[in-house]
């Protein structure tokens, strides 16, 4: 009987056969990584896994790269993120822990790879469950490397450590860690990269954060508290150079004050919807909606109605401003999140939705 | 729409400017006579001053016995601070000790004295040095010298990094004057070595201010620069219909200066632009009566004769000869010539007429009964 090509190809992967092979076997995997039938193929043999997440310490540059690329298409995939995650590595618990090693790491040229498979992992719920207790301690490192702009010395700028936090800010605990850890709150130094212009994933992973942050509403009175300035930071995107009365500018937070010709609203149409979806959360209890009419939040995203051209988005916004334009005896209930909506009303309100989407 | 007369301005004889000097200079000696007596009791009292002189460590002609004296005077008799006997740090270190006994009985500018001394020393000995510029800087903190303050702190961490009071003193002092971001900075160093509740609460407060200084300057900017940009429309609008203006060369010469009103309160009146229509301020001339009409805002298009019909009857026409129908309309060229204008023609259109060139930004006209002998008189006149 023929041997198995995949058993061959196990064979070349191995860390001390010729540097060739491995770099061809690599090279063939990769390719087979694009489709979801190669992954499915990649995935029959464990082994082969195993070999390539050893290649990823491969000395040679090209083959470690090679294989980290691999396991971005493999964890792209949730089967393969399931995978991933249940082998254990020598000593270890997963496999998480080499690819923090390598963020941490800043001399290697492959963190960002590392970031972006960490961030796949992490998007698949049941795999953060496995692996949180592997993240928890090294929390307060990956953030410092994160806000360190010029931390890696070979050219990893280390983007996607911002949707790794906003897929890890899903776990209560690290929650918790973002909201309470003593001497220095973590979430305080996330918060500037929301308006972070250079990098689109560094803002797009900031709101995400503040997004799931809102999502708990235990977590509001310390969002909405005056020092944090949450709405500083969190209206930005939605706002440009557009002119408001003396009364309106007022009332707005004073950093979004007069903003100069030059200011333009966020080009990413993903992060202005994430802001709009985290003004909603907010709007779920009593102190949220009073704290957001105080801040002229009605007025920033009055000017931002009539800007916004994407219908999905306007809903959004026209969502979070019928709730504040409405008095808190209108609103008829202290804390949203807790109402219950009955099966059927959830459907045709679905159904309104779309219609008024569609006919935009 | 308003109007008001100008009256003909008198001017003053001799003797009225006198009698004005003179009630100038009364009302000032009344003034300084009303103003709070205060001896001036900071020097030596006049009668004694020989004494108080004897008393002093530089004008002491012999020795001072029994009591206390400040170090220096000791010094002095003891040849303290004499460079050939002392080397520079104990030389330093004797004026610090001298500003600070000075210090210590609040006298901070005698203090301040004492300290500069000792840093023309130039001791090489960098803890004397900012020490002297430390304790310097917490004599001008109390007498809210903030900037020399902050300079003399930030000389003494200069000398010594570490020097925590000196800099507690340079961020405070920098709130002061409203110098947030070095508030700011001094504050995070402080912080980094150790947690005070002061600190974070002097930063915090920095921050606050820091977002108020930087909106008020976005704030100014944005009014400025809408004050720009009206001018410029104004000048764009103008330079578009073709008016000529006196004392401009050509378009680039046009600006808002060469358009002011010279009549003595109507600088607010200068043209202005509403929904794209020129407002202006004119002028009317009744020779006749020596008057004058001065309207605020005229639009460019409305019919002059509309905004004259709203002035008559007027109150010095006595024999009631000045109505629309009654009046000749003139304006002088820049050919030096009157010329004649039909007022129901629109208040633009009438700026671009041959021969008219606008000056001191305010259209002026001439306005005589038809016909009448002043209207010969005035058209005479030109001749």
């Amino acid at each position: 009987m023929a041997k198995d090509p995949l058993d061959e190809l196990i064979d070349f992967l191995k860390p001390d056969s010729r540097v060739d092979l491995k770099h061809i076997s690599l090279d063939h995997l990769l390719g087979l990584s694009g489709t979801e039938d190669g992954i499915n193929i990649i995935l029959s043999k464990e082994k082969i896994l195993q070999c390539i997440i050893d290649l990823t310490n491969d000395k040679v540059e090209e083959i470690s790269k090679n294989a980290l690329l691999l396991l971005i298409n493999v964890t792209a995939n949730s089967k393969g993120v399931l995978e991933l995650i249940k082998y254990k590595p020598e000593g270890k618990k997963n496999v998480v822990g080499i690819f923090i090693g390598y963020v941490l790491d800043p001399q290697t040229k492959n963190a960002d790879v590392a970031c972006m498979i960490l961030s796949n992992i992490t998007r698949v719920e049941e795999a953060l469950k496995i692996s949180i207790d592997t993240f928890l301690p090294h929390l307060n490192d990956l953030l410092n490397v994160f806000v360190n702009i010029d931390y890696n010395k070979n050219g990893a700028n280390l983007n996607y450590l911002a949707p790794l936090i906003s897929n890890l800010s899903c776990n209560i605990r690290v929650r918790r860690w973002l909201t309470e850890e003593n001497p220095h709150l973590p979430l305080i130094k996330l918060l500037p990269f929301c308006n972070y212009s250079p990098s689109s994933i560094r803002r797009g992973g900031a709101i995400g954060t503040l997004r799931n942050i809102a999502f708990d509403t235990s977590h509001h009175v310390f969002l909405l508290s005056r020092d944090l300035d949450l709405l500083t930071y969190l209206l930005t995107p939605l706002m440009g150079n557009e002119e408001y009365a003396d009364e309106e500018m007022d009332a707005l937070p004073i950093a979004l004050q007069y903003l100069p010709k030059e200011k333009e609203r966020d080009p990413d149409i993903d992060i202005r919807k994430m802001v709009l979806e985290t003004l909603n959360k907010l709007c779920a209890t009593k102190q949220g909606r009073e704290t957001l009419r105080n801040n002229g939040v009605y007025y920033i995203l009055r000017e931002y109605h009539k800007w916004e051209k994407d219908a999905k988005t306007r809903l959004a916004c026209e969502n979070v401003v019928d709730i504040l334009i409405q008095k808190e005896e209108e609103v008829g209930a202290d804390d949203l999140s807790k109402v219950e909506v009955p099966a059927d009303m959830t459907e045709k309100f679905q159904n309104m939705d779309d219609e008024y989407v569609n006919s935009v | 729409m308003e109007s008001q007369s100008a009256g003909a301005k008198a001017s003053m004889t001799d003797e009225e400017r006198l009698a004005l000097c003179e009630k100038l200079d009364k009302e000032l000696d009344e003034f300084i006579d009303g103003l709070e007596k205060k001896r001036y009791t900071d020097g030596w009292p006049e009668d004694r001053w020989e004494e108080e002189m004897d008393k002093h460590p530089f004008f002491m002609k012999t020795a001072p016995k029994g009591d206390e004296m400040s170090p220096l005077a000791e010094g002095l008799a003891k040849l303290k601070y004499d460079p050939d006997e002392n080397t520079p740090l104990e030389l330093a270190t004797n004026y610090k000790e001298d500003g600070n006994f000075n210090f210590k009985h609040k006298n901070y500018r005698l203090a301040i004295l004492g300290y500069t001394e000792g840093i023309k020393v130039r001791s090489d000995n960098a803890e004397i040095n900012a020490s002297l510029y430390n304790n310097r800087a917490a004599a001008h903190w109390h007498l809210k010298n903030y900037r020399s303050a902050i300079y003399d702190s930030e000389k003494a961490l200069s000398f010594n990094p570490d020097h925590d009071k000196a800099r507690i003193r340079a961020a405070k002092a920098a709130l002061e004057v409203a110098m947030y971001d070095k508030c700011i900075n001094h504050c995070q160093v402080l912080l980094q070595k150790n947690q005070d509740k002061d600190i974070t609460d002097l930063l915090n407060t920095a921050k606050k201010k820091k977002l108020l200084q930087d909106r008020d300057s976005r704030k100014k900017e944005r009014s400025q620069k809408k004050r720009e940009d009206e001018k410029n429309a104004i000048v764009k609008a103008i330079i578009e219909r073709g008016i000529k203006i006196s004392n401009c060369e050509d378009e680039d010469d046009i600006d808002l200066s060469k358009l002011e009103p010279s009549l003595p309160g109507a600088q607010d009146s200068i043209v202005c632009v509403e929904n794209g229509v020129l407002i202006w301020p004119v002028l009317l001339l009744y020779p006749e009566y020596q008057m004058t009409d001065f309207i605020k805002g005229c639009p460019e298009n409305v019919p002059l004769i509309n905004q004259m019909e709203q002035l008559f009857p007027a109150p010095w026409d006595e024999e009631n000869k000045y109505s629309s129908s009654t009046i000749n309309v003139y304006f002088e060229g820049y050919d030096k010539m009157p010329h004649v204008v039909n007022p129901t023609k629109t208040l633009g259109d009438l700026l671009l007429l041959k021969y008219y060139e606008l000056k001191a930004g305010t259209p002026a006209f001439f306005v005589v009964v038809r016909g009448s002998k002043v209207e010969r008189q005035f058209l005479e006149s030109y001749i």
